[in-house]
């Protein structure tokens, strides 16, 4: 076996510790490398920028704890910069482990932003049946809520009045880490007429880039790096921009062990072996 | 009947939801009335659905236990976990808020949040290795996949900037631009085509259900 | 980078953050091999998820959106009030309280369940699939059609008319000034999109022109695929990186400085 065998066959359980060493130095001692923002995120902060009647957001939080580093700096970057435009945000979720992540940001959003539940903000809590809920909000939105969920009655809360439908909102927001983006597209956006714009996970952005082309969202953050966007542009550095240097050594080590494989592949025996079986097979033809 | 009857509701229930579109709601009282009662059944009725299969669950791992599976120890730590987080759950909570019930927030991000967090991180290490594995400029269309992860990879994360600039990549011809690029215009075309797809195959089905042609929900059995 | 005191034992606090990092390193230690930690806390995590999800479904769904409706229904029947708890108004107009009329959804829902009591009646269950699919299938088509395949159509034509400021103006469009690059991206896109299109399109042999159109079609998929795959070693990272925040940060107290 020369060197180029080995470098095909490498035991996973050393690329498993060089990623564990690369992804933990730099979250133990930051590089700082730059983080620069995109167009996608910055027509988002811009519209959210331009927001003047103080109609609310609707923060659309569907996601769990599973994409939660993800997902989460974006719920606090917005909801610093909307509280501190004095626009309501009202949360709902229509993913099942969504609330207890929410009720988290919520509690910060009191405590660091100083944001007054039921007036700044409002949680409505989690709610089944996906499009019907989205349907359901256009009808009324304490008709799919009737209770927030710390259990006051929806249309109690003061952040409510003039807020009856979801028609009524400046922008829905979907933190998403499924196809609920989708839902929320197809009918708030292009049903009700409401503005919509996507946070989504990484794994899900690059298919929203197609709404975001044809004008059906108005912005897009996509994954961490897009977090790390937004706390940038509220000028609030978080968790994500922390996360920044990281995910880019996390990246190079990927990227090296892609190009060992393949130096192993053609360098070594066994592609020398395709490449003297696909020689062979070209001169039968 | 057994089929009639549920080919008969989904054909009334689909048609008035379709129907119900087109209706100046607010002005038409009944249609009002219907559209907002069928969607908040369709509310609870997923409530029901989630039950089928917690319950599903349980007794596929009470039969494990009754059946002395080797692996029943694990059985009983589904069953008990269950038990006990929906007791906290149900009957540890005053009042009419689960958002007050700070045992069960306790529970939710010392058990939950770990567990899932961690069983999806353990993906980055499973990317990895498959990638060092598969990925193989093979070919024509495999070395196109290559590149085109390569650079998204470096260009959408600040080192690709570091590196353009190290490089005197400037301008358009810097990775995060050339990244920016790849999502803005191939992507998006690729995406697009597969996105109309599915718009086709959605509108179909939904016809489908509708008309009585598709019928795979109702199982296999008479 | 400062040491500070690892999270104390002592607190409530203090203790979940033990738990939860025991309970990172049980699945952690499935990159070494599978072993009884993990499977423990991989069924753990089923567990808890179950339970959380009944939890959430009965106070935030179930009960606001059936069971107080329900309530106030029999209570409008206690006191007499037929009309009102079957959400009828005194002139017996149709009142946007359901009450009573709940019952409905929720003889639907026991028809589901009645797979776990009564094989011979388990039937039922699909007059509840047909009227949650048949619902959810009258709300797709109006909106499918328009949202994922006309607005898309028009997306991969909306640069051309946006580099032409009549045109622009009569769809409501922010005008711009296209230079060539913005040309050539336009055509790349709209000719990306439908050959992407043909590459999926098996009415017809692979052939002649349908053949060239595939093969381009392929090379933007894979590109496409490509960049998908770039995102998804993102998010995997991050997720990573979430999970060592918290066991540097909060359990080990590392703060950097």
């Amino acid at each position: 076996m020369n060197i180029w065998d080995k470098l095909s066959s490498i035991d996973r359980r050393w690329i498993f510790l060089a990623m564990a060493i690369f992804v933990s130095w730099p979250v133990l001692k930051p590089l700082g490398l730059p983080v620069t923002t995109t167009k996608e995120v910055e027509s988002l902060y811009s519209f959210i920028e331009e927001i003047e009647d103080k109609k609310p957001i609707i923060l659309a939080l569907d996601y769990g704890p599973s994409t939660a580093p993800e997902l989460t700096p974006m719920a606090k970057a917005v909801m610093r910069h909307a509280v501190s435009k004095g626009i309501p945000v009202v949360g709902v979720s229509l993913a099942p482990d969504a609330p207890g992540v929410a009720n988290d940001i919520w509690k910060w959003a009191e405590e660091e932003l100083g944001a007054i539940p039921g007036e700044d903000i409002a949680y409505l809590g989690y709610k089944a049946g996906t499009t019907n809920v989205i349907l359901q909000m256009g009808q009324g939105i304490s008709k799919a809520f009737p209770k927030d969920y710390y259990g006051n009655n929806t249309d109690d809360l003061e952040i409510m009045e003039g807020f009856e439908s979801l028609k009524d909102a400046s922008l829905v927001l979907g933190l998403e880490a499924t196809a609920i983006m989708d839902l929320w597209i197809q009918y708030a956006g292009d049903q009700m007429g409401v503005p919509v714009a996507g946070g989504m996970t990484a794994v899900s952005a690059p298919e929203a880039y197609v709404f975001y082309q044809s004008g059906q969202i108005v912005g897009l953050m996509g994954g961490m790096k897009g977090g790390a966007e937004y706390e940038l542009l509220v000028g609030a550095p978080g968790n994500a921009v922390q996360g920044m240097d990281a995910q880019s050594l996390g990246h190079i080590v990927i990227i090296v062990f892609i190009i060992f494989g393949n130096l192993g592949f053609f360098l070594g025996k066994k592609g020398q072996d395709v490449s003297r079986l696909k020689s062979l097979r070209g001169d039968q033809k | 009947m057994k089929t009639k009857l549920p080919v008969t509701i989904a054909f009334l229930t689909g048609l008035f939801m379709a129907f119900a579109y087109f209706v100046e709601r607010d002005n038409v009282a009944w249609v009002r009335i219907l559209y907002e009662e069928l969607n908040q059944n369709n509310i609870v009725l997923a409530v029901f659905v989630l039950f089928l299969g917690v319950g599903t669950l349980l007794i596929r791992h009470a039969k494990k236990i009754r059946d002395k599976n080797s692996d029943s120890i694990y059985s009983w730590v589904v069953i008990v976990s269950t038990l006990a987080v929906a007791y906290i759950g149900l009957f540890q909570t005053t009042g009419e808020s689960i958002g007050a019930n700070e045992n069960f927030q306790w529970i939710f991000n010392n058990f939950q949040v770990p567990l899932s967090a961690t069983m999806f991180s353990l993906l980055a290490f499973f990317v990895a290795s498959a990638a060092y594995r598969a990925f193989r400029a093979r070919n024509t269309e495999a070395t196109l996949l290559l590149i085109a992860a390569a650079i998204v990879m470096i260009g959408r994360v600040p080192i690709g900037s570091v590196i353009s600039d190290s490089l005197s990549l400037t301008g358009s011809f810097s990775l995060p631009a050339i990244a920016e690029w790849i999502l803005d215009i191939p992507n998006t075309a690729a995406k697009r085509a597969i996105t109309i797809g599915i718009g086709l195959g959605m509108t179909a089905t939904a016809i489908k259900i509708i008309f009585g042609i598709e019928r795979t929900y109702m199982g296999s059995g008479k | 980078m400062i040491l500070n005191l690892i999270a104390p034992l002592g607190t409530t606090e203090g203790l979940g953050i033990w738990i939860a990092a025991f309970l990172t390193l049980c699945i952690f230690s499935f990159l070494y091999k599978d072993n009884p930690f993990y499977k423990f806390a991989e069924h753990l995590f089923v567990g808890v998820s179950s339970g959380y999800y009944i939890s959430i479904y009965y106070w935030n769904t179930l009960k606001p959106n059936m069971i107080d409706e329900l309530v106030k229904g029999f209570k409008a029947l206690g006191q007499g009030n037929t009309q009102k708890a079957f959400g009828l108004d005194e002139s017996g107009a149709v009142m946007a309280e359901p009450h009573l009329r709940m019952l409905i959804p929720l003889m639907l829902g026991i028809f589901i369940l009645l797979i776990f009591i009564s094989r011979k009646n388990a039937w039922l269950s699909r007059i509840s699939f047909a009227w949650y699919i048949g619902v959810a299938s009258g709300i797709a088509i109006p909106t499918a059609m328009s949202t994922r395949v006309l607005l898309q159509a028009q997306g991969s034509i909306r640069d051309f008319c946006s580099y032409n400021s009549d045109c622009a103006t009569s769809a409501g469009l922010d005008p711009q000034v296209a230079t060539t690059a913005l040309w050539i991206n336009a055509f790349l896109l709209l000719i990306g999109t439908l050959s992407a299109l043909a590459y999926f399109f098996f009415s017809l042999p692979s052939k002649g022109a349908l053949k060239v159109m595939n093969k381009v079609g392929i090379y933007f998929l894979m590109i496409s695929f490509g960049a998908s795959f770039g995102y998804t070693v993102m998010a995997r990272i991050s997720l990573l990186i979430g999970r060592l925040q918290f066991l540097f940060y909060e359990w080990l107290g590392i703060t950097i400085s």
